[in-house]
């Protein structure tokens, strides 16, 4: 349903998406994750026709972003970050408008507000403008009304930010809903257990290109199966270890911070005598030891070098 | 239909009759300013009174009652005056009192001088604060002696050798007559048959001039509302400035609801609506259309009802070709519609379309004629006008308003408004098309 080559956009020197590639299947919720920054949202909207992309290809439901434009418009709904609604008209009559832009009308278009407005649970508020609405409602009335014309693509940029983790589980549920319905679903997040509890498969993006791309265990496998032992050692001591440790089996890459040694190892039991005897011929004795299975989390981590946010 | 169009249509006017206290404003306005223009000039519910009734002293000198009672009765039926007599001493005080706008001096031995060829000076006071009142006298009073002036002057063309006596007193018997000796003009007009010949003669000139004074061919007349709209039909000429003020202020201010609104292109860009429409299925232009639309429904309304208001609260004859009128409206509405949509369009931000669009605003107002008619302008500024829509939506309503005109006349004008609607139009939708293929339309 998302076919995307190489493609490219720059806002003047500044390079904001960089040769990114990538396809989603129909039906498929496809998580895009990445730092404030990365260009997730500039992907969005050179899919959604807002911005003519400086270089490469996509195409979206069949119609090529350059060139069939409208047709792509007709086809997708886009939910976007920030919220883009109407405060001064009612929950029901933004999304009256939003269902007549797209042509609905008539008793359809009644049943289609009423069902949506169910669907988001804002029915009790339909008539409240949306100016009063608290960052939740207002946040599940911007994905209602980018859904009233029920579109083939769905683009969810960052649809949870900013709002309590009660109203969070709402939204993904709903997300979840719409998905077993069939709708494919592009989803943007920086938040790392969002997109690994909810899509199907990931794309890593930072600094405008795709780091990594695979559903979970395709990423934890491209970091190697290696865990991570973390423990304490006086900086000093650090070369002679990373000596030692070069002649142990299934032991990898020697660092420190905080005054931590980190070691990375294929097994970390099996290595972890090895550690201690070490230790103990030079007096010292293992203390704040840490051992780390491979996840997302470090992956992440190790892709963008960044700390998230939460 | 251009798809969506409605939909972008029905939800803005929805939006603007939601914010009904913006428009309350841009109605109150100027129904307000005009109110004000009528307390300060009068006309309209605020009865004939402030123009019609000047008070006016005047200081008689020793004219005979008989002639005062005539002037007074003059003054007031002209309907210009409320007439009092005085000294000077109390004239004096009344206008600088400001209890009345100006004090006619009439010197003392006035008939006699006036007869025996002597210079003759009235004079006016006029109470300074009080400058359009006492600028209303003396206008009159001027008209009046140049009357005066000029039949003076065609007796002597006619009759030189009949000059009035250059010095005073030689004319024994003009000073008898008036001089209260009757008895020494009838023993010259007895014993001297030249004189009493002359004499004769004279006074039957005299009253051809007389006669030439009292039916002259050329005269000032005054006339009040009720006489003026009594004579209707080929009259053209008001004196009542609501018909100037109302329609000019209700153009100006409908301009600035037209701003308004073409502002709201920008709000939505910042409220982020604006991405959201053009990932959906309208193209820019159906979005500046849907503006356009809007603005037209709107403003049209509002000259509308400002005109319907004008009618009833200030007696504008709005009545008269109400097509006519209807169709400027809408001219009008379109022009500025279109004009503020492109000006919006070509400045990135609110901040800047609102500096862009105030400063607009007043130098068209002030060129276009919705301050003051655009007559009172050099007429190199006069021509400046002539390129400001506004000007021609000033004309056709005062035309239909004030000319009490029809749908004929304003057609010139209405055509100018719909092409600069059209052009104006074409040009905002070809910069946000260009904005849009940039990638900068939202
Ligand atoms: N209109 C613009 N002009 C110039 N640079 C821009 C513009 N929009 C975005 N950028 C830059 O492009 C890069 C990508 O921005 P983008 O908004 O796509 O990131 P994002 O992944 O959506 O971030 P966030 O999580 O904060 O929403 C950023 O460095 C940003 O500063
Ligand atoms: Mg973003």
């Amino acid at each position: 349903m998302i076919e995307v080559h190489e493609l490219v956009k720059t806002y003047g020197a500044k390079v904001a998406v960089n040769r990114l590639s990538f396809a989603v299947a129909e039906g498929e919720l496809f998580g895009l994750l990445g730092p404030n920054g990365a260009g997730k949202t500039t992907t969005i909207s050179v899919l959604s026709t807002l911005l003519p992309a400086s270089g490469g290809r996509a195409v979206v439901a069949g119609c090529d972003v350059a060139r069939d434009p409208q047709g792509v418009r007709e086809r997708i709904g886009v939910v976007p970050q920030e919220i883009a609604l109407y405060e001064d008209l009612s929950a029901r009559d933004n999304l009256l408008f939003w269902g007549r832009l797209y042509g609905l009308g008539g008793p359809d278009l009644k049943r289609r507000v009423e069902e949506m407005l169910e669907a988001v649970e804002l029915a009790e508020h339909a008539r409240q403008r949306v100016g009063s609405f608290s960052g939740g409602m207002k946040r599940r009335l911007n994905l209602a009304a980018g859904l009233m014309h029920g579109p083939q693509v769905l683009f969810l940029d960052e649809p949870t930010v900013g709002i309590d983790a009660q109203a969070r589980k709402k939204i993904l549920d709903l997300i979840r809903r719409l998905n077993a319905d069939g709708l494919t679903i592009l989803y943007t997040t920086h938040y790392l257990e969002e997109a690994e509890q909810l899509c199907h498969r990931i794309g890593v993006i930072d600094r405008g290109e795709l780091a990594a791309l695979g559903d979970k265990e395709d990423l934890i496998r491209q970091i190697g199966d290696e865990d991570t032992i973390r423990f304490d050692l006086p900086e000093s001591l650090l070369p002679e270890f990373a000596e030692a440790a070069a002649r142990w089996p299934g032991a990898g890459a020697v660092s420190h911070a905080r005054g931590l040694a980190q070691l990375r190892a294929a097994d970390g039991a099996r290595i972890l005598p090895e550690i201690q005897s070490w230790l103990a011929a030079r007096g010292q004795s293992l203390a704040h030891l840490e051992v780390e299975r491979p996840n997302l989390e470090t992956l992440y981590l190790n892709l963008t070098g960044r700390a998230l946010r939460e | 239909m251009i798809r969506g169009l409605g939909a972008l249509v029905r939800k803005d006017l929805l939006r603007q009759l939601k914010d009904a206290k913006g428009f309350a404003i841009y109605m109150c306005v100027p129904l307000l300013l005009t109110f004000i223009m009528g307390i300060s000039f009068g006309g309209g519910v605020f009865g004939e009174s402030g123009i019609s009734a000047v008070p006016l002293v005047i200081c008689g000198g020793d004219l005979p009652s008989v002639l005062e009672d005539r002037l007074a009765q003059g003054l007031q039926e002209s309907g210009f005056f409320q007439v009092t007599w005085a000294d000077t001493a109390e004239a004096a005080r009344l206008v600088s009192r400001g209890d009345a706008s100006a004090a006619l001096v009439l010197p003392d031995g006035l008939l006699r001088d006036f007869f025996s060829g002597r210079a003759v000076e009235v004079q006016l006071w006029k109470d300074p604060n009080s400058a359009v009142k006492a600028g209303i006298v003396e206008s009159i009073l001027a008209g009046v002696m140049r009357q005066y002036q000029a039949g003076e002057a065609a007796y002597r063309a006619l009759w030189p050798e009949d000059a009035f006596p250059e010095a005073a007193g030689e004319d024994d018997a003009v000073d008898a007559l008036f001089g209260g000796e009757p008895d020494r003009l009838l023993r010259s007009l007895r014993e001297d048959a030249t004189f009493g010949r002359e004499f004769l003669d004279r006074l039957e000139r005299g009253a051809v001039f007389a006669r030439t004074l009292e039916t002259p061919s050329i005269s000032l007349e005054l006339h009040d509302r009720q006489d003026w709209e009594a004579a209707q039909g080929d009259a053209r000429q008001s004196r009542n400035l609501h018909d100037y003020f109302l329609p000019a202020f209700a153009v100006f201010f409908m301009m600035f609801s037209a701003a308004a609104m073409a502002r709201e292109l920008h709000r939505e860009r910042e409220t982020r609506t604006l991405a959201r429409l053009l990932t959906g299925p309208v193209t820019v232009g159906t979005v500046a259309l849907g503006k356009w639309l809007t603005a037209v429904i709107m403003c049209s309304l509002q000259l509308l009802v400002l005109l319907a208001c004008g009618g009833l609260l200030f007696q504008l004859r709005v009545g008269s070709a109400p097509v006519a009128l209807l169709f400027v409206s809408v001219a009008a509405a379109a022009a500025a519609a279109s004009v503020y949509l492109a000006l919006g369009l070509v400045v990135r931000t609110e901040k800047a379309m609102d500096a862009l669009t105030t400063v607009f605003t007043l130098t068209c107002g002030m060129l276009g004629g919705n301050f003051f008619p655009v007559e009172f302008m050099p007429p190199a500024l006069h021509y400046a006008g002539l390129v400001t829509f506004n000007y021609w939506a000033n004309r056709a309503f005062s035309d239909l308003i004030t000319r009490g005109e029809g749908l004929a006349s304003v057609t010139p004008a209405i055509v100018v408004l719909w092409t600069i609607a059209v052009v104006g139009l074409v040009l905002a939708i070809a910069i946000f098309t260009v904005r849009q293929r940039k990638g900068v339309a939202a």
